[in-house]
C-alpha cells in the first residue's frame, strides 16, 4: 500500500519532472553486480573455499588493512587465512574476529614501545654492553590486549603463521597452540630483535623462508586464493643503518620469493606502497590507505575472476 | 590622531591589509562585473592585468584569483582555472575559499588524491568547512574507501541544516557498498522523500530491498526508476535479471525482449534469454544462443566469457 503510494506521487509528479541525466551503468556492471549478489549469498559449502595470502613487508604489510577493507566490503567471503610478518599480525587479528574498523585503529596505536620493552636507555645498555638486541615481548602483550590470550583453535576463520629456526633454518608453521606468541615469532625482524624461543626453537621473522605463504593457504584447503603483496620499494628509500641494510637483504629476498609464489596464486593484489621504511611505523595509516585503492582498482577484475571460477555454482542449469 | 590618519593613508596608497590601492580595485570590480555579465574573456585579460600589474606578489589579492580561475572554468579551460587556484594559494597558502576550489577542480578531474590534500589543508585550517567535508566524503567514495567516507558523511550531516537530497544518496550508496541494506534503505528513502524525480534514487532503494530480501519490493522501485528514465537500457536489463532470479521466467524473458526490440545487438538481453531458456528446458534454443554469444560477444568480456562457460 505505502509503495503504491510512493509510486502515485511519482507519476504525479513525472508530469512536469524532466528526468535527470545520469551515467548509465555498463551490461558487464549489470551482470556483475547481479551474480556477485548471487554468490555471496551461496553457502559455503556450496561455493569454492577462498583463501587469502598476506605478504611480509613491515610497515608496507599494513596494506593489507586496506586489502581487507575492499573485499569485506564487497562480501568476498574469506574462508583460510595465511600470513607472514606484518601478514601474519593483520592476518590473526582478522581471523580473530577484529572488524576493520578496528584494524585501522591499531595503525594509532602499534609503536615501537608495544613491540619492545627495549627502546630506553636501559635497552641500548643491554645492546652496548650485553650485546643483546632489543626483545619484542612487548608484541604478544599488544596482541593479547587486542583480541584476548586465545589459541589458533578459537579463531573464527582457519588461520596459519610461518617463522624460522635460525638453528635449523626451517619453516615453522604454526596452525594450533597459543596465537600471540606464534604472531610475535612471525613478525620478529633478524637483526632487529632477539631470536624468540618457543617449543624448543629460536624463531624469526617467517619473512626468511615464506614471504608470501601462497602455498600455506592451499594446504588449509583453500580452492581459489588471493595474494595480497607488499613488494619491496628499492628505489624510493636508502638503507642508512645497519638494520636497514639487513631489512634490506631481507626485502632482495623477498621479492624474489613473491614473484615465485605469486604466480601459484589465483589472484594477485599487488599494493605498491612507495617511500614507506619497513620500521616507520608512523606510515601505517598511509600505507593502508594504498591497500585500499589499489584492491578498489583491481576489485571488479577480480569479482570477474571468482565468478567466472565459481560459475557452475552460481547458475546450475 | 595623526599616526591613524598616516597609516590608514599609505594603506591606500600601497595596498592596505593585503587589498590593492582604491585606484586598482576599481579594475578589480569591473572585472567583476564583466564575469558577471557572462564576459569571461573579457574578466581574464582585465584580471590578468590587475594581477600581475602588481610587482610585489604578497599584495596580488585572493580574490582575483579566484575571480580568473571562476572566469576560466567558464571558458572551458580547467587546467588554467586551476594554475591560477594554484599561483594564489603559493601566496595565501591557507586560503580556504581557493583551497575549496582547488580541491573542487582536481576532484572534477579525476585527481582524488591531489583533491585531498587540498581538503585536508582546508580542513586544518576551518573544520567545520561542509564543502571540504563532503568534498572528502566524495573522494574517498571514489577511493573505495566507504568507511572512511561515511565518517566525513556523517561530519557533513552534523554540520548541515537541510542536506540536498544527492547528499543523502551518496550517502546511502557508501551504506549499499558496504552492503549495509538497512542504513542504506533509510537515508535512500529520506533522499526520495525530498526527491523522488531522479532515478538514481529509485534504483538505490531497489539494490538496497533486495539485499535485504525483498525482491518483489525492490522490483517495485526499479519499475518507478525505468517510468523514470525509460531509455536507461541499465535498469532493464536488472529488473530482467532479478526476475529471472525469483523464478519468473516469462516475465524476465518479456522485458529482455524490449531491450532487444530496442537494442537487437545487446548480449546481456541475449544471455538473459539464454537463462531463461534452460530454466524453461529449451536447451537446444539456449545452447544455441549461447554458442552464438562465445563466439560473437566482445572478446574478453564478461558476458562473453560466461556465455561460452555455460555453453560447454
Amino acid at each position: 500500500m505505502r509503495h503504491t503510494l510512493r509510486l502515485l506521487l511519482l507519476m504525479l509528479l513525472l508530469a512536469h519532472t524532466p528526468a535527470a541525466a545520469l551515467s548509465e551503468r555498463t551490461d558487464e556492471e549489470v551482470l556483475r553486480n547481479f551474480l556477485w549478489q548471487e554468490f555471496i549469498e551461496l553457502p559455503a559449502d556450496a561455493r569454492p573455499t577462498i583463501g587469502l595470502a598476506l605478504s611480509a613487508g613491515g610497515v608496507r604489510g599494513f596494506a593489507h588493512v586496506g586489502t581487507l577493507e575492499v573485499l569485506t566490503n564487497a562480501g568476498v567471503p574469506i574462508d583460510r587465512v595465511s600470513g607472514t610478518s606484518m601478514g601474519a599480525v593483520i592476518g590473526a587479528l582478522y581471523a580473530g574476529g577484529l572488524p576493520t574498523e578496528k584494524l585501522w585503529e591499531i595503525s594509532s596505536h602499534l609503536s615501537m614501545r608495544n613491540i619492545s620493552p627495549d627502546f630506553n636507555v636501559m635497552g641500548l645498555w643491554r645492546f652496548l654492553f650485553a650485546k643483546k638486541l632489543p626483545s619484542s615481548a612487548n608484541l604478544a602483550d599488544f596482541f593479547n590486549k587486542q583480541l584476548g590470550d586465545i589459541q589458533f583453535e578459537d579463531l573464527k576463520i582457519p588461520f596459519t603463521c610461518a617463522a624460522m629456526d635460525v638453528k635449523t633454518g626451517e619453516r615453522v608453521l604454526f596452525n594450533s597452540g597459543p596465537l600471540a606468541i606464534a604472531v610475535r615469532a612471525s613478525m620478529n625482524l633478524p637483526g632487529v630483535f632477539e631470536p624468540v624461543e618457543y617449543r624448543h626453537r629460536l624463531l624469526v621473522d617467517g619473512a626468511v623462508v615464506d614471504y608470501l605463504p601462497v602455498e600455506s593457504v592451499k594446504k588449509m584447503g583453500a580452492d581459489y586464493i588471493i595474494a595480497s603483496i607488499t613488494p619491496p620499494d628499492f628505489f624510493s628509500t636508502t638503507p642508512k643503518t645497519v638494520a636497514a641494510y639487513l631489512l634490506r637483504v631481507g626485502d632482495v629476498r623477498g621479492a624474489a620469493m613473491i614473484e615465485e609464489a605469486a604466480q601459484k596464486a589465483d589472484f594477485v593484489l599487488t599494493n605498491r606502497v612507495v617511500d614507506v621504511g619497513t620500521l616507520e611505523l608512523d606510515k601505517l595509516h598511509k600505507a593502508g590507505e594504498i591497500g585500499v585503492v589499489e584492491a578498489h582498482q583491481h576489485l571488479e577484475e577480480l569479482q570477474d575472476s571468482i565468478l567466472l571460477f565459481a560459475l557452475d555454482d552460481i547458475i546450475k542449469p | 590622531m595623526v599616526c591613524i590618519s598616516t597609516i590608514l593613508l599609505a594603506g591606500c596608497s600601497s595596498g592596505f591589509l593585503g587589498l590593492a590601492p582604491l585606484g586598482d580595485r576599481k579594475e578589480y570590480v569591473q572585472a567583476k562585473s564583466a564575469y558577471e555579465a557572462g564576459n569571461y574573456q573579457s574578466a581574464v585579460t582585465q584580471l590578468t592585468d590587475y594581477i600581475y600589474k602588481t610587482k610585489n606578489v604578497t599584495r596580488r589579492e585572493a580574490r582575483a584569483y579566484r575571480l580568473l580561475g571562476r572566469s576560466y572554468e567558464q571558458l572551458n579551460q580547467p587546467s588554467r582555472a586551476l594554475e591560477a587556484y594554484l599561483e594564489a594559494l603559493e601566496f595565501h597558502p591557507k586560503n580556504v575559499p581557493l583551497l575549496l576550489e582547488a580541491g573542487r577542480l582536481y576532484q572534477e578531474s579525476g585527481l582524488t588524491a591531489r583533491s585531498i590534500e587540498m581538503y585536508e589543508r582546508a580542513l586544518a585550517e576551518d573544520p567545520a568547512n561542509t564543502q571540504a567535508l563532503a568534498g572528502q566524503a566524495a573522494n574517498y567514495s571514489t577511493l573505495g574507501f566507504y568507511s572512511k567516507a561515511r565518517a566525513f558523511y556523517d561530519q557533513f550531516f552534523a554540520l548541515t541544516a537541510e542536506v540536498l537530497p544527492e547528499y543523502r544518496a551518496r550517502y546511502a550508496n557508501t551504506f549499499l557498498r558496504q552492503r549495509d541494506y538497512e542504513q542504506a534503505f533509510i537515508h535512500i528513502t529520506l533522499a526520495l522523500a525530498q526527491d523522488p524525480t531522479e532515478e538514481d534514487f529509485w534504483r538505490i532503494s531497489a539494490e538496497a530491498r533486495r539485499g535485504l530480501h525483498m525482491p518483489q519490493a525492490a522490483l517495485a522501485d526499479l519499475d518507478a526508476a525505468i517510468l523514470l528514465a525509460p531509455s536507461r537500457t541499465d535498469f532493464k536489463t536488472q529488473k530482467a535479471l532479478w526476475l529471472y532470479e525469483i523464478g519468473e521466467y516469462k516475465s524476465s524473458l518479456q522485458t529482455a525482449a524490449e531491450i532487444l526490440a530496442q537494442k537487437p545487438d545487446n548480449e546481456l538481453a541475449r544471455l538473459i534469454q539464454a537463462l531463461n531458456w534452460q530454466k524453461q528446458g529449451k536447451t537446444k534454443a539456449a545452447q544455441k544462443q549461447l554458442a552464438q554469444l562465445a563466439a560473437g560477444a566482445t572478446p574478453n568480456s564478461l558476458i562473453g566469457q560466461v556465455a561460452q562457460q555455460l555453453s560447454r
